[in-house]
């Protein structure tokens, strides 16, 4: 029989259980020398980091609305990239780099040191911890998303100890205990790269790990190139935003008098871009295509032996009609619909909806049930039977008996010993018998959850489900591609313009010559610029209606 | 997957992230970790050149020119070790935080009083004799020196104190120098 799935049965759990033990106290003592270095900045800087990181924390809880992580893994993806990944990805990059130095030169390495190995032994590092969660918690981690998200909980954790470890270092650089050197610091890593970090990086890996390692539906080759591919990916990403060449385009057109951070952006954003619609696109599959088990006969069509209190055979059951499977799969129709219950039938109304919408996600993620215990054969039949007890001394009563119905018997008159007195007279056993489950499964009380739900929404709003909500008509429709047309062209004249005017007036972008670029150029092309970036921002909030 | 091929594949990938960290290193070591011999001036970084003694070599591990950070060796064992970074405002306190920086982080201390220290191109700030903390241990000498924005540590060792520096090594402190960008 198979036994439930607990990670304290898994080796791999307690080896990175083990590990992180051991980097704790290596990163804390790491930490501690740091804040003895520079203890006010240690201090000021900590809050910053904290808001920070649980800022991604919760755009990544909004992004996986539809799924209930376990604490205790959450934790252990936070902490692998907190400690195991930091020590390994510091360590393998301090060894390869000094490699570098003595192969190429220490020029080359101080120019593109940051940018060809770093993202190396990070990302392996980070990627590592996917595939020590996957082989750690399998059931928790069944589909791409799921490593998607656990390497953007890694990778969360890598940068905070990261970020805050760089700006100590500069809090101690020039002056002693820099607070505003420190502070400077953090601002710099978390918003200039802005979404463009670890957590995105680790991201793409996760995903491309777990798409490797559960896709078995897909061909061997197909399942190791996209793991490949979404390597390589978010080592582009990492080496673009440590390169020198980022700074060079913000350079170049700093030069021209135009809006360098632009520049910075454009080689930093690309590739950023692409996996993040990529991404976003990939949850959106995912979650639509397990929404879509919902409905009709649902996830539960297949009678569960269980006892009739929690759960019943007979017709399927459904967890969701079409219109609420629709609102569970997107965040902002189930924010929609909580807001016009609450508008409608008060705050009672909205939390029934929310109990509804849980009810309903917990079938997502429903463990199987356990199997059942097979028939057995019935236990064989007593080989002995004692002699009956003898009849009473005393029988037949003194007193009178009456039994309600019947002629009352007078004293004295023996009665008949009563019904089944003795061992009937044959043991029928039955050839097998099957032990009764007698207490509730994950589904069970699914079930139970779910119905205890509709009945509170029926009360609340006389309806077993909620209110449905029209969702404003298509933005793509009205203004948003017409808004992302005009955008990328734009963002094409951002580019075209300067690169033509410097050539036609400068003779080159690395032109030493003093002939600039008239004013109004340069400010049409610095606001195009911005205008572009803008762009990439909705192609980010609307990733499948552009 | 449970058992022995779940701990056999976990402890796989931690011995391979051992090895990524290890592997590197084992290279490192076996190749030379002294580059040929320098010639005229060596860029520190963030505008910074020191003229390498003659006969000096780049401690290629240690070493990023261009970057901020260079270790020079000269002669029989002498490491000349110099960094430059930015600073902004007054550069008493710089100096000033760079000595004790050197002093706590080499485990130094210092024999003397620092004395004022000009450099050719105009830079100005200090050097001084340290010696070890505990006996056993290199006493050094250090320099710090600003100009145009940017703070330039030295820090030579072994050397029993700055007035019995060698020539050389002399005459390449006093080179330093930094360009405006």
């Amino acid at each position: 029989m198979t036994r439930p799935y607990s990670p304290v049965r898994i080796p791999t759990f307690w080896l990175l259980t083990a590990t992180v033990a051991i980097g704790t106290p290596i990163i804390l003592l790491l930490f501690g020398i740091l804040t003895w270095t520079a203890p006010r900045a240690a201090l000021v800087s900590l809050a910053p980091m904290a808001a920070y990181t649980l800022l991604w924390l919760a755009a990544i809880r909004y992004v996986d609305h539809l799924a209930r992580r376990p604490w205790w893994l959450v934790l252990l993806a936070f902490a692998w990239g907190a400690t195991g990944a930091v020590l390994v990805g510091g360590g393998a990059g301090l060894t390869l780099d000094n490699l570098l130095a003595q192969l190429a030169s220490p020029e080359f390495a101080a120019e593109w040191g940051a940018a060809l190995v770093a993202p190396t032994a990070e990302e392996i590092a980070k990627g590592a911890g996917v595939v020590l969660l996957l082989l750690a918690a399998r059931p928790h981690l069944s589909t791409v998303t799921a490593g998607m998200v656990y390497g953007a909980i890694i990778g969360v954790g890598f940068a905070a100890v990261e970020d805050i470890s760089y700006a100590m270092i500069a809090a101690d650089e020039t002056l002693p205990d820099d607070v505003g050197e420190a502070l400077r610091t953090l601002a710099l890593r978390a918003t200039l790269p802005g979404v463009v970090g670890h957590p995105l990086f680790t991201a793409v890996v996760g995903a491309g790990v777990a798409y490797c390692a559960l896709r078995r539906d897909r061909t061997r080759a197909r399942r190791w190139g996209v793991l490949v591919g979404a390597s390589t990916l978010a080592w582009l990403m990492h080496a673009a935003v440590n390169s020198p060449l980022a700074f060079l385009a913000a350079e170049a057109l700093d030069r021209r008098g135009l809006a360098p951070l632009a520049g910075y952006f454009l080689v930093v954003g690309v590739p950023a871009a692409i996996a993040l619609q990529r991404l976003l696109v990939l949850r959106r599959n995912e979650t639509s295509l397990r929404v879509r088990g919902f409905t009709g006969a649902g996830i539960a069509a297949e009678p569960v032996a269980s006892a009739p209190a929690f759960g019943a055979e007979g017709p399927a059951f459904v967890v969701a009609t079409e219109e609420e499977a629709r609102v569970l799969a997107s965040r902002r129709a189930r924010t929609r619909t909580v807001r016009v219950t609450r508008r409608r039938f008060g705050t009672a109304g909205a939390r029934a909806v929310r109990r509804l919408h849980q009810a309903q996600v917990a079938f997502l993620d429903l463990p199987p049930d356990p199997p059942p215990v097979p028939p057995q054969p019935a236990p064989p039949p007593p080989t002995y039977f004692p002699p009956p007890p003898p009849v009473p001394v005393a029988w037949p009563p003194r007193v009178a008996a009456v039994v309600p119905g019947t002629a009352p018997v007078p004293a004295g008159v023996p009665w008949p010993p009563p019904a089944g007195w003795g061992y009937p007279a044959q043991w029928a056993a039955p050839a097998q018998w099957t032990v009764p489950r007698w207490w509730p499964t994950e589904a069970g009380r699914a079930r139970a959850e779910l119905a205890a739900a509709r009945a509170e929404l029926s009360r609340l709003t006389g309806c077993a489900t909620p209110p449905v909500v029209t969702a404003p008509s298509s933005p793509a429709s009205h203004w948003l591609t017409p808004a992302a047309v005009g955008l990328t062209v734009a963002g094409l004249l951002h580019w075209v313009v300067p690169a033509v005017a410097a050539l036609v007036l400068a003779g080159g972008l690395g032109s030493r010559s003093e002939r600039r670029i008239p004013g109004l150029i340069t400010a049409v092309v610095a606001a195009t610029g911005y205008v572009w970036l803008a762009g990439v921002v909705l192609a980010l909030l609307y990733p499948g209606q552009l | 997957m449970t058992g022995w091929r779940n701990a056999l594949y976990g402890s796989g990938v931690l011995v391979g992230l051992l090895a990524l960290v290890v592997v590197p290193a084992v290279f490192s070591a076996v190749l030379p970790r002294e580059g040929p011999p320098l010639q005229g001036r060596v860029d520190i970084g963030y505008g910074a050149s020191v003229v390498a003694p003659t006969g000096a070599r780049l401690d290629l591990v240690d070493s990023r020119p261009g970057g901020g950070e260079i270790v020079l060796l000269v002669g029989d064992g002498l490491r000349v070790r110099l960094s430059a970074q930015f600073f902004q405002g007054d550069p008493l306190p710089v100096i000033t935080h760079a000595r004790h920086k050197i002093v706590r982080d080499e485990w130094l201390r210092p024999s003397g009083p620092p004395e004022p220290l000009v450099t050719e191109s105009g830079l100005s700030g200090e050097w001084g004799s340290l010696l070890g903390e505990y006996a056993g241990e290199d006493s050094a000498c250090y320099a710090v020196l600003t100009g145009g924005g940017v703070a330039v540590t030295a820090l030579v060792t072994p050397a029993p104190n700055c007035a019995e520096l060698p020539v050389p090594v002399r005459d390449a402190l006093l080179s330093i120098q930094v360009e405006e960008p």
